[in-house]
């Protein structure tokens, strides 16, 4: 009985169009539109450009001058140098048309203006240079020819600098808008929760009349259809996941798998409150998709999914509503997978998502557990 | 053992201060078509929805099948059938899958159940229609559909709450046969309905309720029997002077006679001859006389005499 009800819930709810619109076109498309709008700006970010760079070279050597050539020669080059005297460096480097000034004295000196990725990199390589300094003039020494190998691997080296964000650990904004776009859809799952109810309950609509008058005792009813609700909330979670992944190629690198785990876990949390919404609405089915889909949109607005400058006002203003609401947990917890190199928030995040759905559920299961009714 | 299948004592049900049911006892025996005829807001449907345990009442005792009835009896449950007065199927589901998924409410055996659909199928007469999802079905269809989904785990007591509503003549005789081979096939059947023809048709025994209570029950004879009117004249005519009026109005067995709307209307209350002796009347004084008709009385006319209004308004 039980796996009847959960097979035909399942058929029944993937075929219908409210669901499908919602859960699996609706990130779709959206999914398409990121992905046309942002396009440009991450190649754009993540295109590598040489850094311009001036060396001034208060004393001649040669070695120094064979890996400045390796690096700023080729298809990719790292930097794009030119020679200058020092007075010369010093204005390009305020007019900001270097990012930085390279002594070549008895040692090898950096001068920078700021501190961002290109002046990081610059630094990182004057410093591998140094670290490196002796093997490559024994290299050069022996066999000349070796030195272009050199330099070709560290300049490979310095660049992943540039590109890690993209594999781990990156606050990267473009692959945000995916991230907060799976928060949105999983929180929006709370439609799908609200069946739980008005398939259940006897005078919520004549299939739950019907069902009430059948053998099959409620709770197994209701168990059923709340799994089948969190089985098509995930199943439409990993679709989206998975359409963003593959076919529109988000980078989400190493951590797809852990994508696909808070996705899930977010969808049933979604699922979850919308079961507890229709329990505690009285009415329509029509009222009670109102309020759940106020509440899932309301959640989103103030967890900055919709307006980015939402999110510090609520968490400056009213911290604990930002814990409370499980849109804001959802982007919490898609956001520390994005910057963090660890998982511990992440974790924390995604214990704080189980225990709201074991409480949502909890207050589903208490305003739904009488079996007859005052009026139908 | 008794062959009562339900029993119903001194059931009360308030919605606050409306009384819907007063003190409503019922008894249904084995093999009866038992129908619970009455206008809407009678207190029908509650009645059932009491019946089944869905609704809570404030009073009164429900047993089916010697038991009591509770919303955990599922051993009674699993002998009852149940269609509702609203459609009650999954518009996402073809018409096999609403039969299997309803039938697997009370059938596990997964063989047992295909077979049992299969039934169900043919005796709704929806062979053809097996892939179609409800939507895609005519009123009549969708009726036949819903009451496929309460019959095919073939049920000892089969509930049927207006099932006719809002359905054309044709699949409407479908579903009466239909109901009647239930019935012969052994079932008890339950069948509430406005409709007093359909009551007359098909049910073996007939309780008239009004405001919450049964104002009568018996055989349609014996509820007919129960009212002063035998026979009902009417003719149709141009004219009719007030003596000839008086002198049908003084004739033995002749309670009421009221002329309205060119129709003169003659009430009679046993005897014989009713009908000849008024056209007689009506010959002697030259009165030129159209159509005319004689009917039994029917339950309309046992709920007129008894409440004093139609069961049912004009037009419904």
């Amino acid at each position: 009985m039980f796996f009847n009800e959960f097979k035909y819930f399942i058929i029944s709810t993937l075929r219908a169009k409210q669901l499908i619109l919602w859960l699996i076109l609706f990130p779709m498309v959206m999914g398409i539109l990121f992905k046309l709008a942002f396009n440009g700006l991450t190649e754009k970010q993540f295109s590598f450009k040489a850094i311009p760079t001036a060396v001034v070279e208060v004393k001649e050597n040669s070695i120094f001058r064979e890996v400045i050539k390796g690096v700023s020669e080729g298809d990719d080059p790292l930097l794009k140098v030119r020679y200058t005297d020092k007075e010369e460096a010093e204005n390009l480097l305020i007019k900001g048309d270097i990012e930085g000034i390279i002594f070549v004295d008895d040692t090898i000196s950096l001068t920078v203006a700021g501190s961002d990725m290109e002046e990081t990199i610059l630094k990182a390589f004057t410093d591998r240079y140094l670290t490196q300094e002796k093997l490559i003039t024994d290299t050069a020494k022996k066999d000349p020819t070796k030195i272009p190998a050199m330099t070709k691997a560290m300049s490979d080296e310095i660049k992943v600098l540039d590109e890690e964000p993209i594999e781990a650990s990156s606050n990267d904004r473009y692959i945000t808008y995916f991230y907060n776009l799976l928060a949105m859809v999983a929180a929006c799952s709370s439609v799908t929760g609200l069946s739980v109810v008005t398939e259940t309950e006897a005078d919520q609509s004549p299939l739950g009349a019907r069902k009430c008058c059948s053998p099959t005792p409620k709770l197994i009813s209701t168990l059923a259809v709340l799994l089948g609700s969190w089985a098509v909330s995930a199943v439409c979670m990993v679709i989206s996941v998975s359409f963003l992944a593959f076919v529109l190629k988000i980078g989400f690198g190493s951590r797809l798998p852990l994508v696909y785990a808070g996705g899930i876990l977010g969808s049933i949390t979604g699922t979850s409150m919308g079961y507890m919404i229709a329990s505690l609405v009285k009415g329509s089915y029509e009222k009670k998709n109102a309020v759940a889909m106020t509440v899932s949109l309301g959640g989103n607005f103030l967890s900055g999914l919709m307006v980015a400058e939402i999110k510090p006002v609520i968490m400056e203003k009213l911290p604990l509503l930002n814990e409370l609401n499980p849109s804001a947990v959802i982007c919490d917890s898609f956001y520390y997978l994005n910057i963090d190199s660890g998982y511990e928030r992440f974790i924390g995040k995604m214990l704080t998502l189980a225990a709201m759905t074991a409480i949502f559920t909890a207050i589903g299961f208490i305003f739904t557990r009488r079996k007859k009714y005052a009026s139908i | 053992m008794s062959d009562t299948v339900i029993k119903i004592d001194s059931l009360v049900k308030r919605y606050g201060e409306l009384i819907a049911l007063d003190h409503l006892a019922l008894e249904i025996k084995q093999g009866e078509v038992f129908g619970l005829l009455g206008p809407n807001g009678s207190g029908k449907t509650t009645t059932i929805n009491c019946l089944l345990s869905l609704l809570s009442y404030d009073k009164g005792k429900i047993q089916i099948f010697g038991r009591d009835m509770s919303p955990t009896a599922y051993d009674i449950k699993r002998d009852i059938g149940v269609i509702m007065q609203n459609v009650a199927v999954y518009d996402e589901l073809t018409v096999q899958e609403n039969i299997d998924y309803f039938c697997g409410l009370y059938i596990a055996d997964k063989e047992q159940r295909k077979q049992y659909v299969e039934d169900a199928i043919k005796f709704v007469g929806l062979e053809d229609f097996r892939k179609f999802r409800p939507k895609k079905l005519s009123g009549g269809l969708l009726r036949r559909l819903n009451i496929a989904c309460g019959i095919a785990h073939k049920p000892k007591l089969i509930i049927l709450d207006e099932p006719t509503v809002a359905v054309d003549p044709q699949s409407r005789n479908k579903i009466l046969e239909g109901i009647e081979e239930l019935n012969r096939n052994g079932a008890t059947i339950i069948y509430t309905s406005h409709y007093m023809e359909e009551v007359e048709q098909i049910c073996t025994r007939i309780a008239i309720m009004d405001k919450g209570k049964k104002i009568a029950e018996g055989t349609k004879e014996e509820l007919t029997a129960m009212i002063k009117n035998t026979e009902t004249i009417k003719v149709t005519l141009h004219e009719l002077p007030d003596e000839v009026l008086s002198e049908i109005r003084s004739l033995p067995h002749i309670y009421s006679a009221e002329v309205e709307d060119s129709t003169l209307t003659v009430s009679c209350s046993g005897g014989k001859h009713n009908l000849i002796r008024v056209l007689e009347i009506l010959q002697n004084h030259d009165v030129h006389i159209g159509r005319v008709t004689t009917e039994q009385p029917t339950l309309n006319d046992v709920f007129l005499e008894i409440t004093g209004k139609a069961l049912r308004d004009k037009g419904e």
